[in-house]
Order: C-alpha cells, then structure tokens, then sequence
C-alpha cells in the first residue's frame, strides 16, 4: 500500500496546468508553491505494482522538468527503511 | 491504530516530508493552500526530544506506537524551531532501523570479529585497559567521543579517565568542528559559547554568513532568518563565501573570496570603520583592550609541533596603524572581493540604525588561523559596538547536537575539567573534590589533542583507543597515515557505535550502542540551551547506552565508587553531581527536574530565569552594572579584548603540480559521514554517492563534462569521482568541493592534517590536488 510525496519542478509557466492533470489521476493530490514554479505531490496506490504504472504514467507528462521523491511508505507495519547498500561492505554485518 | 487513521496519517506525515525538503531545496517557498498538518491520532503517543542531528537543537515530537518510533513532527513549544523541521529531523526516527544494526557486542579473534555476549566484550576491554596500563603506563590508554556524546557519556567518560585512571587522553571530535570557536571565544572574552541566543534572528536587520552554508547545513535556523526578511523585506543577508551554494542564491548579495583571505577580508571592514568614523568610540574606550599575538605560528605539520600564544599590550593607535595594511583595493587583489564590496559591508556594520548578526560554522573554524578570524570577526561587532544585544552580536554556530553541552561545558578535551583546565591548581583541586578523588589523580599537564592523539597512536605512544559516537576512520585528515596507524601490531581499539563503519572494521571490540531516544540523556546546543530527552524505546540486542559502557569498565577496573548510581536513576544523578561544577550566576544550569519538563533552558539560568544576552547588565545577573551596560566579566580587566591578527598563508596552496585547491564538507541531507542518513532510503536515494564539484569555467578548459569520471590527485592520495558542474554548488574556479559523508569515496585520503596552531583544529578547507580525467 506505497504512499509517496515528491517535489515536482514544472516547466516554466506550467505549473497551474500540471496541477490540475495531475490532480486527475487517480490516486494523486498536489499543493502549488506560491510565487515558485513547484509543486508538491502525494500519490496513494494500492500496489507496488500500481505504483510503479503511475510513476510510469507521471514521467511521461512533459510539463514535468523534474521529479524528487521525497518520502515513501511501502509497508503500513513497518518504516521503510532498509540498510543502504554500503553496509554489506563491511566486515561486521552479518557475522 | 486503525489502518484507516495509520493511511491518512501516513499521507500527512508524506506531505509534511516534501515540504520540509522543498524548503531545503528552495527556501523560503511557501504553499498558499496550506493546511495545518494535524498528524495527532489516539494511538499514537508523542514525547519530546532534541534533534539527534546538528547544532541548532530542534525539538522534536516523536510518535510511538506499539514500542516503535513511527512519526516525527516539530515541537511547536520549542523555542528554537517553533514546530519546524529540516528533511534530516522528518526522517531521524528511521535511522534507528537499519536493517544492518549492530545489536550484538563482538571481539576480534583471528582475522575475525566474533559475536561474544557484551558482558565479555566489556571484560575484554577492562582487561586490555588494566593490562596497557601496567605494560605502558596510563597516558598508554585513551578515549576518542563526540559531540554527539550526551552530556551523561562525555562526563562519566572525563571522570574515569581524568579523575580516576590519571589521563588527560580524552578528546572528541569537536576538536575537528569547534575548536577554533573555543579559543577565540577565550581569548577574546575570556568565556566560551556566544554570548546572544537564536532570538537575535528576530530583532537583525543584517545577517552576514562567513563561510557558512546555512540553507544546506541549519535548514531550519535559516528559515527563521528568511521567515523575518519575508516580513522585513529591508533586511539584507550577505553571503561571503567561497563557493556558490544555495545559501548565496537566496541571499541578497554574494560575494566570492579566495580561501584563507577572509583574515585580509575583515581587516579591510576594520580598516574602513575607523577610517569613515563608525567606530563606537565610547563602547570601544569603555569596554575593549587591544592586544598583539605571536605571528608566523605555523600550521603543526611537524610531528612533535607545539605552540602557545602570548598576548601583549597595545592601543588604539598601534591598532589603527596595523590595519594600514588592509586598505580595500589591496585586500581585493588579495582576495577577489571587490573594494567596493568590501566597504559595503564595512557600511552596514557601520551603520548605527543598523543591528547586525554575524554567523559561522565551519569555514571560519577549519582553517590554519581559526583563531584568528574568530577574534577578528569579534573585533568588527566590537569596533561598533553591536555586541550582546537583541540583534547585535558574533555567532557561533556548531554543526553537532551536543558539540557545546558535552564537549565544551562537561571540557572532554585533553586541557579541560567540566569547569576551568588541567593546568590550574583551584580547578583541579575543585573537580577532584566533586569527583571524590585524590587531587594528585588529576595530570597537570594536558597530553594530546586529536590530531596529535593519532598521531601517537600510530607512533605507539598510544595503545589502546577507545571511540565512541564518532567514525574518524572517515573523518581523520591525511587519513591514511591515520588508518594504517590504527591496524599496526600493539594497537588496542574499541569502538562503541549503532552501525558498522570503516571504523568497526578496524576494531578488536565492537560494543553496540543504544541510540538516541533509545536511553536517557541531555544534549547542549549552539545558543547554551541545556535539552532533556527521556528513553522512549528499547534499545535493539544488547545495545547499551554508551554512558553505562563506560560505568560497566569502569567497575570491572576497580572505580565502582566513584559511579555508584543505578541503572534507574543514573542519568539523574549524573546530572545533579555534573551541575555542581557550574553553579554561581556565570553558568548556573537548570534542574534535572526543570530539564525533564520543558523543550529546554538556556544558561546561566538564575532564578528560574533564561539568560538571552550575556555580558549585558540588562540581562545577565552575572554582569556588574558598575561596568555601564556591559561588563565582559570573562576576563580580569572586565575588557573584551581585540587582537591584531594579520593575514597568514594557507599551510598548502595550489601549485605547478597541484593547481587546484580543495573543499570539503556536507550536504544537507546527510549527517557527518553517512552511518545514520544513508540508512534512511529517502535521504540515501536522493544523494546517494559523493562526488567533486567543478567550476563550469574550469570544467570546460579541462574537457570534463557533467557526470564524467575525474580522479583527483593530492601530495597524500588519490580519488575518483564524478564531476558535479552546475549542480547544487559552484566552488569559484581553480578549486574543487568534494562532500565527505561517503565512506566508499575517502576523501580524507587526500586532505592534510594541518591545524591552527592556537585551537589544534584541522583545516579541511584548503588544500591542494590535481584534476585529471580517470
């Protein structure tokens, strides 16, 4: 059940017209920045799988310059957190 | 909590995350349909808690549910963030759940480390500290902390080693962040830590950043100085720097110097405040002293370099006379800085309807004269008289949580007692008394600062190193010299820490350390502001707090009298004995009691009252009011003391071979070397390798495009890397900035281990390399 939010830097003079396609897709919600051309997004799927077909869908909006995941929840029981993969380099993990 | 609180809870906390990092990356945005994040559910529990993170000292609310820590939010009772949030304080609470935390103590048998239950782990170490101790004698052992350290670990670590076994081998690696601060604030003032408060950010009408990217490095701090320009738009943030950065993009003016030329920079501000008259002459013939110092000092390259400064009388007109040598148009051939740049800063100091703050880190503290140009930014606020007042003063900011609470008031460095130093008689006598130890335990003599402490570990005058909270496997300058000194036969390490690090990997103890929220503990931060956080979660395994590691040793090596308080109320009764050493109006600290209820206090706290602005007679119940509105009471004359401190080379500067300089530092969403955020999948996915930043000019004369692998090469190592042109910072041409929080990519292989001969701190500003296509 991934929940995720992202920074969204529109084209410049896109930004209204980007919030209101994505706004349209199901499972999106955004917040415009005032007198900036960004945008904040919250996308709620029901799978992995359906969230990878939305993040699929939003980079192919071309009014999109840029996409920064800022947060994301795969798993409602546990934080998503996983060791970053440096930590298998050490002699200590594991042992 | 029900899943359909736990989904929109989630939502609200994922929304909150992208704000805080949208503020990183563009400060000051702000969202017009904002809505108040209500994240409050019944099931879950908030406590609070200082940011485990930097210096500014954000309270935190951390929500708990079902024995985890599943939320963050600002604490809007905190004086200092007032509810705000930087992107690393959103995610602090993940890092606790590294898949790859150490929970298990282990020693090293044979080329392995083994997995030993911790009681043995902690006999091993009490054996190996006993047995040193007899082979080689007790400056043979030592110990390596933080500021990260909680106020607890740094004075239970003090109290062992200086009070008990006899060493003064205690340093921390805020010799590494805040030294300089340290002896500029002493030997300006006669006291450390600065003398206003974080309030001073809403009373200023400048703001002038030396060296320091606040937006990247106190996120939060910066946005309450952007916060008050949005409401007062005449206020001015000046960036003077060496690099572009996102700071100099949301300041009104920044202006590019050539590295170690902000001593020439200041002295020409100096220069023109006498010469147009804005000097204060009534707070200067009232309250100042000028003095001269040693000069060609030296950087303490040599081995065995040692140096102490000797301060001699002068007056106004010798110091009228020294900066002659400052006048603008020669300090811009010096520096960069145009002349007309440096009188307009000379003016806004210099303007009386002005109030003025001045902030640093550590670009003015890693530096070979870091001493130096903190006395002579304090020379600037003291000339015109914009010190210790709402929106007047010089201010320090540090870069760990507790770099002031643990290092600088407890004194874990080899000179210092949590009050006075080593070297005076009344002060020791005074800490052996509240220690309950013979005087004569206490060395008069201190031994080696941190640079000097590796050093003499790799000689073999050092055996036996115990780090704590700390990765100088990553952080050490010439680090190579460092690591393989560490490995060599003889060589006993103990390190206490929540992750594996490449300073694990060189340990023959591991102890797994409670984290954080995971025991009881204070930090201290940058504005004197003491910060209780309760254990609000069980630690993982056998990890144990790093204070009762060091009260077990302290045991099994025959010192249990001296640390004879309970696992249940230990941290307390720390406390209540550590609190003894500051009382009196200078320092007075609060109540255990106090501590635990409130976000905070900042000290001297008499009466039940704050003290925002020391040395002011208004304010401090310490100041003599016979001495006018000020008294800097720090030292003897009652006189805060300015010093003629000329511009000194770089220990390195680039050549034929080396024609670059280097930078190094951080990026915001990491902390220090990585070991925590990296294992926070936002904050590693986002940065999630170092990198070196070119100038675009060099990058395009040298045929290196965007992204492309560059190997970069220094009197001591080598790197590869990937070019960063035109990314989040631009360093000005002929150097380079590589981030050094990534453990893979050393940069401290290529570094040197130069330091201000006055602080001891490292310079790991400047240095030289060559670029080359790899």
């Amino acid at each position: 059940m991934p929940i995720c939010s992202y920074i969204v830097f529109p084209h410049p003079g896109k930004k209204d017209q980007l919030a209101r396609d994505l706004d349209a897709i199901a499972g999106c919600q955004t917040q415009r920045a005032e007198g900036e051309d960004l945008l904040l997004l919250l996308t709620e799927t029901s799978s992995k799988k359906e969230e990878k077909a939305l993040l699929d869908r939003l980079e192919s909006l071309r009014d999109i310059q840029c996409l920064v995941l800022s947060f994301g929840a795969l798993d409602e029981e546990a934080p998503a957190v996983s060791a970053a993969a440096i930590g298998d380099t050490h002699e200590s993990v594991g042992s | 909590m029900n899943p359909l609180d736990r989904r929109n809870f989630l939502k609200k906390l994922a929304l909150a995350s992208a704000a805080a990092t949208a503020a990183s990356l563009v400060p000051g945005v702000v969202f017009s349909d904002w809505k108040e994040l209500d994240v409050d559910s019944g099931d879950i529990q908030w406590r609070k808690t200082p940011c485990r993170f930097c210096g500014v000292g954000c309270g935190l609310l951390v929500g708990l549910a079902e024995g985890r820590a599943v939320a963050v939010k600002g604490d809007p009772d905190s004086a200092v963030n007032r509810g705000l949030c930087c992107v690393k304080g959103y995610h602090s609470v993940q890092s606790l759940y590294g898949k790859d935390r150490l929970k298990k103590a282990m020693v090293r048998k044979g080329d392995k480390l083994v997995e030993v239950p911790i009681s043995e782990a902690l006999d091993v170490v009490a054996a190996k500290m006993k047995e040193t101790i007899a082979e080689h004698g007790k400056d043979a052992v030592s110990i390596y902390g933080s500021g990260q350290w909680t106020i607890p670990d740094g004075y239970v670590a003090s109290k062992l080693f200086k009070g008990a076994i006899g060493t003064n081998n205690v340093e921390a690696n805020a010799r590494l962040c805040m030294a300089s601060a340290v002896t500029g604030f002493l030997s300006s003032f006669g006291l450390d830590e600065p003398m206003g408060c974080y309030e001073d950010i809403d009373h200023a009408d400048v703001f002038v950043l030396w060296g320091n990217n606040m937006a990247e490095m106190h996120p939060v701090l910066f946005s309450r100085v952007l916060d008050q320009r949005l409401k007062k738009p005449h206020i001015k943030i000046v960036d003077l720097a060496t690099r572009t950065t996102r700071t100099s993009h949301a300041a009104d003016h920044s202006f590019l110097f050539q590295p170690q030329t902000d001593l020439a920079i200041a002295n020409a501000i100096c220069h023109e405040l006498v010469k147009n008259n804005w000097v204060d002459r009534d707070f200067v013939d009232r309250h100042v002293a000028f003095k001269t110092g040693k000069t060609d000092i030296g950087y303490g390259i040599e081995e065995h370099f040692a140096f102490s400064d000797k301060a001699a009388g002068s007056n106004w007109q010798a110091f009228v006379k020294f900066l002659e040598d400052y006048t603008p148009e020669k300090v811009e051939k010096l520096s960069g800085v145009r002349a007309e740049d440096i009188r307009y800063m000379a003016s806004l100091y210099g303007d009386p309807s002005k109030k003025v703050v001045s902030f640093w880190c550590m670009g003015m503290n890693q530096h070979t004269r870091g001493t130096w140009i903190n006395n002579l930014v304090y020379n600037i606020h003291l000339l015109v008289g914009k010190i210790s007042q709402p929106g007047n003063g010089p201010f320090s900011l540090t870069g760990q949580p507790s770099a002031c609470g643990t290092v600088r008031e407890v004194g874990t460095l080899t000179h210092k007692l949590p009050k006075g130093v080593v070297m005076n008689a009344k002060h020791r006598e005074f800490a052996a008394k509240i220690w309950k130890v013979p005087v004569e335990n206490i060395d008069p003599k201190p031994s080696h600062h941190t640079v000097s402490m590796f050093r003499a570990l790799d000689r073999g005058d050092i055996r036996f190193m115990w780090v704590q909270v700390t990765n100088p496997m990553v952080t050490m300058p010439n680090l190579k010299r460092y690591r393989d000194g560490a490995k060599k036969d003889g060589r006993f390490v103990v390190v206490s820490d929540v992750y594996p690090t490449p300073t694990t990997d060189i340990a023959d103890v591991v102890l797994p350390a409670a984290m954080w929220i995971e025991r009881e503990g204070f930090y201290g931060n940058s504005e004197r502001r003491t910060q209780h956080f309760d254990q609000l979660l069980e630690p993982p395994g056998e990890a144990m707090s790093d204070t009762w590691q060091l009260i077990e040793v302290a045991k099994r090596l025959g010192y249990g009298k001296l640390f004879p308080w309970s696992y249940d109320d230990h941290i307390r009764e720390i406390w209540n004995e550590y609190r003894q050493f500051h009382a009196g109006a200078k320092h007075e600290m609060a109540s255990y009691e106090e501590l635990r209820a409130k976000p905070g206090i900042m000290w001297p706290y008499v009466n039940g009252k704050e003290t925002r602005w020391r040395y002011n007679t208004e304010h401090d119940p310490a100041a003599d009011k016979a001495q006018g509105k000020f008294d800097f009471y720090g030292k003897k004359d009652h006189r805060a003391w300015v010093w003629m401190r000329p511009y000194e080379a770089a220990a390195e500067s680039p050549s034929a071979e080396f024609p670059f300089w280097l930078n190094t530092g951080r990026v915001l969403e990491h902390w220090h070397t990585g070991s925590m955020t990296r294992r926070v999948p936002t904050l590693h996915r986002a940065v999630p390798k170092s990198y070196v930043e070119i100038n675009q000019s060099d990058a395009k004369r040298l045929g290196i495009a965007n992204g492309e692998r560059v190997k970069l090469v220094s009197p001591r190592g080598e790197l590869v890397l990937d070019a960063n042109i035109g990314g989040r910072g631009e360093p000005t041409p002929g150097q380079v900035f590589v981030p050094f929080f990534d453990e893979a990519l050393l940069i401290n292989d290529l570094t040197l281990d130069a330091f201000c001969p006055i602080s001891k701190q490292p310079d790991y500003k400047k240095c030289s390399v060559r670029v080359e296509k790899a």
